[in-house]
């Protein structure tokens, strides 16, 4: 049983309007998804005609090239989730304060490693492991403080304004710890290429670390899809309709959490995917997650990947950073889906 | 109910099976096959005179507990700023295929002319294409793009953090090792010593004036004391760092703690007297009024953390005692 308006075809606001076919419409990501993979391998600082060079060129493009898409479908999913737990299109994955906590696990995972150098290294653990480990950890340590809270009042407004205060409780602490790494050039360096967002220097490593959170991630989110459809009439009406509304919040909020860690491990803040991609998408495939979430994963991917893509060849010195261009991009591109359909309902 | 809780236990088992799969496949990917990880007994950090591996072959290790071996470079490339001109005393031209990106910008950026300057951190595949048989890099916090140059079979060696005079001089031994010349990074670093010491040899302690570094950028004041490059400047010149007993690193102050500090001497950038000392709030310190002074430097001169810093204890030693009476 579907809410009214989960049907394709229906816009937000229950305003019906022509889409093109549900097949055409993941054609069509696949195909801007490889499209953005292909530039990604194709286009980079050195030169792939050089025989000796090229399988590593295309070594790192692709381990780059990897992150950037890991990273772009776990933040759309995520984006996803969370429209559809709060009932908001304009939600994304930072509300529930997770991102905000794997970001500060990276600054203190960046300043331990001023310790890890000064010899308190730990054998089995590789330097560049530090980061995104700590990011994870900061995401957990933030969902089981949101759980902690939110427990006392099993209400949805309060898991809300419980992930904005963490959120800005984090926020400040990252501020801190900025503060802090400032009395260390290098570091000072480091931190503000995380705070920008960078994919450049993923490894094998690194997507290891990603890959079975973003592939375990996406997998169960999409088996809430039906849940989640009808929590978009409302919690009440949703459990008349047989929906254990306290267990889908549980896993869907859990579920976001490990997606976002996963991307921000990869890629430091990368910021507007989780906002616009579902939004966008969300006109071509209507409003069920059982098909949002598949073209979420694509969409949000060949996003990155082409965000990233245009991080290389715009000129400069150095690399515009990830973050930036996804804010460039993503902020107007955010503006004119707003104006477009400015005679929509911004509800479900 | 059993029915019930089937999705919690689906869910939890997921939950843990990803996080588990991912440490896991994380851990046991290990460190790239090239990039040797130091034995506990040859300690863990950069060391300064090499060490004998099992195999016989001499190796130094890097600050991050990396064990490269010493062996014949001829095409070294620098990501480092310190290692830019230590490359430059120490190497033949031809033995160098790359400065830092800094090497433009530094005061002497005429001596790094012919050379390309890159960013390693975001020009991998331009460093790549130069073939390098060592890269220097002075790193702490980004290693991925490390990993990826030695994914990609390229003896790195990371000089570790810059703390002003001390870590220049082991950074120098250590790339005199690796460019197969110590005897002459010894001496270049025991020379150096020597002129910077000379500096302010003649004047007693008890008269030394007291002075900070400090950036005026917008309403920021930045300083830079014990454990960095502007401490040693001052301290050489002959001047007594008031910073150092409370702050380390690059510290940033409020006019509260300036004015605690209330330094006879200021040393800034060329430019900055006027933006310190027309701040109402700031107007009062004692390096603004008639009895201290403000010194002004040539910021690329004040920023640079290796063989500029002879040259900028001497400029500051004269604008805080006079000039030296020629011998």
């Amino acid at each position: 049983m579907r809410p009214a308006g989960v049907e394709r075809g229906s816009a937000p606001g229950g305003a019906r309007r022509r889409s093109p076919p549900l097949a055409a419409v993941y054609l069509g990501l696949g195909a801007l998804a490889l499209g953005a993979c292909l530039l990604s391998l194709g286009i980079g600082h050195g030169d792939l005609g050089d025989p000796s060079l090229r399988a590593v060129f295309l070594r790192l493009r692709a381990a780059r090239m990897a992150g950037a898409f890991l990273a772009g479908s776990a933040l759309a999913v995520a984006g996803v989730l969370v429209q559809g737990l709060f009932r908001n299109p304009l939600a994304s994955p930072s509300v529930i304060g997770t991102s905000a906590g794997a970001s500060l696990g990276g600054r203190i995972a960046l300043l331990g490693m001023q310790w890890w150098l000064l010899g308190g290294r730990v054998p089995w653990l590789s330097p560049d492991l530090l980061l995104p480990l700590g990011c994870v950890l900061g995401a957990l340590g933030a969902l089981g403080l949101l759980f902690l809270v939110a427990e006392v009042r099993d209400d949805i407004v309060v898991l809300l304004l419980t992930g904005f205060l963490l959120s800005a409780l984090f926020v400040s602490l990252e501020g801190f710890l900025t503060s802090l790494a400032q009395e260390r050039w290098e570091l000072s360096r480091a931190v503000l290429s995380f705070a920008l967002g960078d994919v450049s220097g993923v490894g094998p490593r690194q997507l290891a670390l990603a890959l079975p959170l973003v592939g375990f991630g996406i997998g169960l989110a999409w088996t809430w899809s039906a849940p989640l459809d009808l929590m978009l009439s409302g919690e009440e009406e949703a459990s008349s309709l047989g929906a254990d509304v306290q267990v889908v919040r549980r896993w869907v909020v859990i579920w976001t959490s490990i997606l976002t860690a996963a991307a921000v491990a990869i890629g430091g803040n990368v910021g507007f995917v989780g906002l616009i991609v579902p939004h966008a998408l969300r006109r071509f495939v209507g409003l069920s997650h059982a098909r949002l979430i598949p073209a979420a994963a694509l969409g949000g991917g060949a996003f990155v990947v082409a965000c990233d893509v245009l991080s290389r060849v715009l000129p400069g010195r150095s690399e515009v950073p990830l973050g930036v261009i996804t804010g460039i991009v993503g902020a107007p591109t955010f503006l004119w889906l707003l104006l477009k359909h400015r005679r929509e309902s911004y509800s479900f | 109910m059993p029915s019930r809780r089937a999705p919690d236990l689906i869910n939890a088992a997921c939950a843990l099976l990803a996080l588990g799969a991912s440490t896991l496949t994380a851990l046991l990917g290990g460190p790239p096959a090239d990039a040797r990880r130091a034995p506990a007994a040859l300690g863990a950090r950069l060391t300064l005179e090499p060490t004998r591996l099992p195999d016989g072959t001499l190796a130094l290790v890097d600050a991050t507990g990396t064990v490269v071996p010493l062996a014949p470079r001829q095409r070294i490339a620098s990501g480092s700023l310190l290692a830019d001109p230590l490359l430059l005393e120490l190497c033949a031209p031809t033995e160098v295929v790359a400065f830092s990106a800094r090497a433009p910008l530094a005061r002497d950026a005429w001596r790094y002319a012919g050379k390309p300057s890159l960013d390693p951190t975001r020009r991998v595949e331009h460093l790549l294409e130069l073939r390098p048989d060592l890269v220097l890099v002075n790193s702490l916090g980004e290693h991925g793009w490390i990993d990826q140059l030695r994914r990609a079979g390229v003896t790195v060696f990371d000089l570790g953090p810059m703390w002003g005079l001390d870590t220049f001089a082991r950074n120098a031994l250590a790339v005199g090792w690796l460019v197969g010349r110590p005897e002459a990074a010894r001496e270049l670093i025991a020379h150096f010593r020597a002129r910077l010491e000379a500096v302010a040899r003649e004047l007693p302690e008890a008269s030394r004036r007291g002075a900070l570094y400090l950036g005026v950028h917008g309403n920021a004041l930045y300083g830079g004391t014990r454990g960095s490059s502007y401490h040693d400047v001052l301290t050489y010149a002959g001047l007594r760092d008031v910073a150092a007993s409370a702050y380390q690193g690059w510290p940033s102050y409020d006019p509260e703690s300036l004015l605690g500090l209330d330094p006879e001497l200021i040393v800034t950038g060329a430019g900055m007297r006027a933006a310190l000392c027309q701040r109402a709030e700031l107007a009062r310190l004692r390096a603004c009024g008639p009895g201290g002074a403000v010194i002004e430097i040539e910021p690329q001169l004040l920023q640079d953390a290796g063989f500029g810093m002879l040259e900028a204890a001497e400029l500051v030693h004269a604008a805080a005692y006079g000039p030296k009476a020629a011998p």
